[in-house]
């Protein structure tokens, strides 16, 4: 059992056996035919990432720069997962 | 009233939050042993032992905990009133504590760091990996970031992600003399040979399967 993304990424292409990864992670290696879904219709969602912190009447100011830089962020990519390239559609 | 200064008691709450006079230092940023050292002239002044002290351990002594419970919320308070002034400055400055839980944060914030950093350098950042969530206002982090959204009282969460999707994959080597799962359930079957059917419809997984004992599914998982 592995508990790193990367290292599991690796394994499973090096063949160690099945990994459970992010999709944005794979969608580049499926697309090559490297790697194969193998329950593409058993899929599972998770509801994503988010950033929680104490309601507080006055924010500490490094968090307010870093909840401003974050959805700047946020707005100029879709996804913030390192994304590999995605294939063109014809 | 011996007069305490407040350093010394930003020391005694380090050392009470890490059990180890090592890490404390490291965590104020003095060597270690003036932190003992501090620690010292306190319990002298003070005429009471605040930590029982054996080679591998630091623990709180009572007097230690009832000092801690006291004093915590003061150092709070005058953090909380020198970030106030923070508000005036121009350009943002101090620590920003993050709770990040591995693996699926940690990745994604990993990218974030150094352009946040590049433009706003009076910043220190200092992110905190762990495996499970915690309670990050006891362990007073500014921030978690993690999967799924918190709904507990007091607490605004943001989305940094939109939702996705969990996929079991292997290498398309990896599936030879193995048949492709119907089911999450046939991942945890002891073999993955027989295809629908062992007959003579399907000789070939079958035969490639003998001739590969390795066909039981590994699971690397994360």
């Amino acid at each position: 059992m592995v508990n790193d993304l990367e290292l599991v990424v690796s394994a499973v292409l090096d063949g160690v056996g099945v990994g459970y990864l992010p999709e944005p992670l794979v969608t580049s290696h499926i697309a090559a035919g490297r790697m194969v879904n193998l329950l593409p219709d058993w899929p599972r969602f998770y509801s994503g990432i988010f950033l929680y912190h104490p309601s507080r009447r006055q924010t500490p100011a490094p968090l307010r720069a870093f909840l401003g830089f974050v959805e700047r962020w946020r707005s100029s990519r879709p996804l913030a997962f390192p994304q590999p390239p995605r294939r063109r559609q014809a | 009233m011996p007069r305490i200064q407040l350093a010394e008691l930003t020391a005694f709450a380090a050392v009470a939050e890490h059990r180890s006079f090592t890490r404390a230092a490291q965590g104020v940023g003095v060597a270690t042993p003036t932190i003992s050292q501090t620690i010292r002239s306190l319990e002298e002044r003070l005429g009471v032992r605040l930590f029982n002290r054996t080679t591998r351990s630091v623990a709180l002594t009572e007097a230690g905990e009832r000092l801690l419970v006291e004093v915590q919320p003061i150092l709070i308070g005058v953090e909380r009133a020198l970030e106030s002034v923070n508000a005036f400055r121009d350009t943002p400055a101090g620590a920003l504590r993050l709770a990040v839980t591995r693996p699926f944060a940690t990745m994604l914030i990993a990218p974030l760091v150094q352009p946040f950093l590049a433009e706003y350098p009076a910043i220190r950042l200092e992110i905190a990996a762990m495996d499970a969530y915690r309670d990050i206002v006891r362990e007073r982090f500014d921030a978690g970031i993690g999967v799924g959204e918190r709904v507990e009282r007091d607490m605004t969460a943001l989305r940094i992600t939109d939702e996705f999707k969990m996929l079991a994959v292997a290498a398309s080597t990896y599936l030879e003399g193995r048949c492709p799962p119907e089911t999450p359930k046939d991942l945890h079957a002891p073999t993955a040979c027989g295809c629908g059917g062992t007959g003579p419809s399907s000789p070939g997984p079958l035969r490639r399967a003998i001739s590969r004992p390795r066909s039981r599914w590994r699971a690397i998982w994360w």
